[in-house]
């Protein structure tokens, strides 16, 4: 027998986000032990980190798209859908951006110049705070949902992604200082070291800036 | 002879949509309940069977009383009785095929919509224009767009003051102990009054109203004050998880279902008990026009097939929507119910058969208005409306094909 109630309701695609922003989290964990094996370059776990991150990543998009067919336009939402699929695109940007660090790191056999090495380790640590920082916001995000946008939980989200800003001007304030040093060595190394050294603070980086854009494609839902 | 048969048939088929009419509703009025754990499957059929019941018992006599003698002048049959006879079966015959038809068809189609057709149908039949009282049917048709608007209007006025006093706060569950007993008053004083009133009104013919009220009032002050003490002895603590405020509204949410479900047996009680009442009240006096009130054993009879329907057929309605309705908080699960029982129970005092599904369905948006679900399915609605004009012709024509068939082989 059908019900008319029971059809009405569908699951709240902003609840469902909740699982993919773990995934990726998951994901990003990886960048770690990553970056750890590219400065030891050890090769069989950089192997190994850059196979999970890409596995990760994958089921990090079956999640994505499984929410995406979830939301048809005949459905009736507390937030506006372009609004959440804004957020679950940047969000799934995190994911995509480890695992281009990861096609970056295992493309070439690089050595990372000893006055480096901290700075790159900074970066990272800094860059996983960030993601770290979004990840408490996402913990909220059903706690807002199961009390239907109680203005304090509102406000108090806002503040949580305030964190997540912070976080990423200082992830670019290491980066500038690790870029700077880079050009410092600059006799030192081969111009293809400096090239792809650059170019994965660079993609370590934006790891962050998506993690704060995700909270800003949040502040909208919210400020709705 | 052939009228014995042709009523024990009449019963037999008003028994049968009572059936249906229990096993559908059922979800409507305990689904959230049973979805936001405030009640199990069991409690709920249990509360659901009682209260249907008592709706259909102690309030269902004046939707009864319309759908008897208020869509089809009964004047045009004087002398005539026993087409208005025929006519009645006819009428629930072809209600009862076209809802078993759409729902073949998974359509979402009202019952009482579809007795409202057929009656039409079987007046413009047999007596043509004149014979129905449009007047009647139009503010039927018209409350019918109404009442699903005004309930999500309520439960979204309701859900908005529940955000605004409890969850928007900084101390919700310290608020909500202050909401919560003045929210108990209002849903015990409602209930005991259609209570004491439909009660008094069966056995007693001089009461005042004034002292309903009176008494009505005292036992929802009292159950209120008992309720504030008993929640200000608890240990005062905050509680960001929002769990705790919510399950204080577990008792308002079994009450309001217990309200919604007096509420539908007070007015889908008529759509089986309707055409029943008019052929026996003809068949006992030969006279159209009585105006003696409707037999008891009627509603009483149609109440034991409302319970029937719910008690066979609830579990695996409501099983189906505990699992798949994760969302349903007791607050919004209260604010839904209270909005459809209100405006479906006001109907029912006003002799207007309404879907209650209809209603419910209005609530659920009207919490959803106010940010209270997480996605709600438009497309249900389209296929309401849809359904909703399909209804009427198609009962209408069914119920003439019977009434011509009926008065061709006798």
């Amino acid at each position: 027998m059908r019900n008319v109630i029971a059809e009405l309701f569908r699951k709240s695609p902003l609840e469902a986000t909740g699982a993919h922003l773990l995934k990726v989290k998951e994901c990003s964990d990886a960048l770690k032990p990553l970056i750890e094996a590219f400065i030891d370059r050890d090769k069989k776990t950089i192997g190994e980190q850059v196979e999970k991150i890409s596995k990760l990543e994958h089921e990090a998009d079956i999640i994505k798209n499984e929410i995406r067919e979830h939301i048809p336009y005949h459905l009736f939402m507390p937030i506006d859908r372009s609004d959440i699929l804004r957020f679950l695109k940047e969000e799934d940007s995190i994911a995509d951006s480890v695992e281009d660090v990861a096609r970056l790191v295992e493309m070439r056999d690089t050595t990372v110049p000893q006055e480096l090495k901290d700075n790159l380790i900074k970066l990272v640590d800094k860059v996983m705070e960030t993601v770290e920082s979004l990840r408490i916001v996402g913990s909220e995000i059903k706690v807002l949902s199961r009390s239907s946008f109680s203005r304090i939980e509102e406000e108090k989200i806002s503040s949580l992604i305030k964190n997540i800003d912070r976080k990423e001007f200082e992830a670019d304030v290491i980066q500038q200082k690790a870029a700077k040093k880079l050009f410092i060595l600059e006799n030192k190394l081969d111009p293809l070291s400096i090239l792809l050294l650059m170019k994965i603070m660079g993609e370590i980086g934006s790891i962050a800036d998506h993690a704060q854009n995700t909270g800003d494609r949040l502040r909208c839902i919210i400020a709705r | 002879m052939t009228f014995n048969f042709l009523f024990l048939v009449a019963i037999g088929i008003g028994f049968y949509t009572a059936f249906n009419i229990g096993a559908n509703d059922v979800a409507n009025s305990m689904g959230t309940s049973v979805a936001s754990r405030a009640l199990t499957l069991r409690q709920a059929i249990f509360i659901a069977g009682i209260f249907n019941f008592l709706g259909a018992f102690l309030a269902g006599s004046y939707v009864t009383e319309t759908v008897r003698k208020g869509i089809i002048n009964p004047a045009y049959f004087v002398g005539n009785e026993n087409s208005l006879i025929i006519g009645m079966i006819a009428v629930l015959a072809g209600a009862g095929i076209w809802v078993t038809v759409a729902t073949y068809l998974k359509m979402p189609v009202s019952t009482t919509h579809s007795i409202i057709g057929a009656l039409v149908g079987f007046g413009l039949i047999e007596v043509g224009i004149r014979g129905i009282q449009w007047k009647i049917v139009l503010t039927i048709i018209l409350t019918w767009i109404t009442s699903p608007l005004i309930g999500a209007l309520i439960s979204y006025l309701l859900f908005t003051f529940i955000q605004r006093k409890i969850l928007n706060t900084l101390n919700p569950l310290k608020e909500a102990k202050k909401i919560v007993p003045f929210l108990l008053v209002i849903v015990i004083f409602i209930l005991s009054m259609f209570f004491i009133f439909g009660g008094l009104k069966r056995f007693l013919y001089h009461f005042y109203f004034i002292y309903i009220l009176v008494i009505s009032a005292g036992i929802a002050f009292i159950a209120g004050l008992r309720s504030y003490f008993s929640l200000q002895k608890n240990y005062l603590r905050k509680n960001r998880g929002y769990e705790k405020t919510e399950n204080l509204f577990k008792p308002l949410q079994i009450l309001s279902a217990c309200y919604e479900s007096f509420a539908n047996g007070s007015n889908d009680v008529a759509n089986a008990a309707g055409p029943i009442a008019a052929i026996v009240m003809i068949m006992d006096t030969q006279k159209i026009t009585s105006q003696v009130p409707i037999p008891l054993w009627i509603l009483i009879f149609v109440g034991i097939g409302l319970v029937t329907g719910i008690s066979t057929q609830g579990y695996r309605v409501m099983e189906t929507i505990g699992k798949k309705i994760t969302e349903i908080t007791p607050t919004r699960g209260f604010a839904a119910e209270f909005g459809a029982a209100t405006v479906i129970l006001f109907c029912s005092r006003l002799g207007i058969p309404v879907s209650t599904t209809h209603a419910s369905v209005g609530t659920v948006v009207g919490v959803g208005l106010a940010r209270g679900l997480g996605a709600i399915d438009l497309r249900v609605i389209r296929n309401i409306i849809l359904s909703w004009l399909i209804t009427l012709p198609a009962a209408a024509g069914f119920t003439i094909v019977i009434y011509k068939l009926i008065t061709i082989f006798i």
